[in-house]
């Protein structure tokens, strides 16, 4: 569940590339990240439009973001799932290497 | 008489042009010769010089000539095309089809080709920099093939913060003073550092990092690159 968005000031609502404090609401079983604990992660993706300068419109399924460390380092050590190009230009190419398919 | 020479010489450069244009092309018929073209002194000059130096290819010179065929060649802008001009042309309608444009913003293969080398000499160029401070297991990747957005990794080990710090520094000078490139990425040292030249990027790790991300073993399938100073042997102090 997300709880702020960093970098803004009342802003309701998180878009690609923002970065968000989030508490986790459910867990796996037996991994690092435990529930109700307090994290930072990147919106991957989101249901909303995304909309490119050249016209073209990207919509995912499902909204996703990527946990993070304080650094900008991920937690884990892949990606699933599809990622949108414009993360390498917000500075997250770390993310964008990890993942296996980049739009 | 005097007159005529003098128009010819003109007729003959642009119709060597005319000729770079097509081989460029790779359409030029094997029978007809830049002597051939040049040889008439009749040659519909005019044409030629109305043509701006590289932009008029072969392909509008065909659509003019489509044009002028539309409209009963004879009172067309093009008057006095040859017989052998317009076998060409007609051989080349034979073997191509209609006038087919491409896309004006693609490189073509050898420009292609020279930005991979180029990026590679650069790459080559920071790995070495990356072994003057004495980073670990380095590795130049050809992800290319792999991934669109970049062409080259290096990946490489740093043994302590301040080494990934002195690493850095070292290449985005070297970057910065020979290639005029700025990188973009992390600002401070990190457990893993990125630096991202475009078409080149840079992982360097501490030890721990490189064991847990395992970047090699996700861009397997990528290419090495062999670096020249790896076969030397250590050096002894």
């Amino acid at each position: 569940m997300c709880i702020r968005i960093i970098g803004a000031s009342n802003r309701r609502y998180a878009h690609i590339g923002d970065v968000i404090v989030a508490v986790i609401k459910e867990a796996v079983p037996n991994t690092p990240l435990e529930r109700s604990e307090v994290i930072r992660a990147v919106i991957v993706r989101t249901c909303k439009e995304l909309k490119r300068d050249n016209g073209m419109i990207i919509r995912y399924d499902d909204n996703a973001a990527v946990v993070i460390d304080q650094e900008g380092n991920p937690k884990g050590t892949r990606i699933f799932g599809a990622i949108p190009r414009e993360l390498r230009q917000l500075n997250f190419t770390k993310i964008v290497s990890l993942a296996p398919e980049v739009l | 008489m005097a007159v005529l020479v003098t128009l010819s010489l003109p007729a003959a450069g642009a119709g060597n042009r005319f000729y770079d244009d097509l081989q460029k092309l790779g359409r030029l018929q094997p029978q007809t010769s830049p002597a051939t073209i040049s040889s008439h002194k009749w040659l519909p000059c005019k044409c030629f010089w109305q043509l701006p130096r590289s932009k008029r290819t072969t392909m509008e010179l065909l659509r003019l000539r489509c044009l002028a065929q539309g409209k009963e060649a004879e009172d067309s802008f093009i008057p006095n095309v040859s017989e052998d001009t317009d076998d060409m042309f007609d051989d080349l309608f034979d073997k191509y089809g209609k006038v087919v444009y491409s896309r004006k913003d693609k490189k073509p293969p050898s420009a292609e080709l020279d930005d991979d080398a180029e990026s590679l000499s650069f790459a080559v160029e920071l790995a070495k920099v990356a072994n003057e401070v004495k980073a670990g297991d380095i590795k130049v990747l050809f992800v290319k093939p792999l991934v669109y957005w970049t062409r080259f990794f290096i990946i490489a080990t740093a043994f302590s913060r301040p080494q990934i710090d002195a690493i850095r520094s070292k290449m985005r000078d070297l970057a910065e003073k020979k290639y005029g490139k700025i990188p973009n990425g992390d600002a401070k040292p990190n457990s893993w550092t990125l630096l991202d030249f475009g078409d080149v990027v840079i992982h360097i790790f501490l030890p721990p990092q490189r064991a847990f991300y395992n970047l090699e073993e996700f861009y397997g399938n990528a290419t090495p690159v062999e670096l020249p100073f790896e076969n030397q042997p250590p050096m002894r102090g």
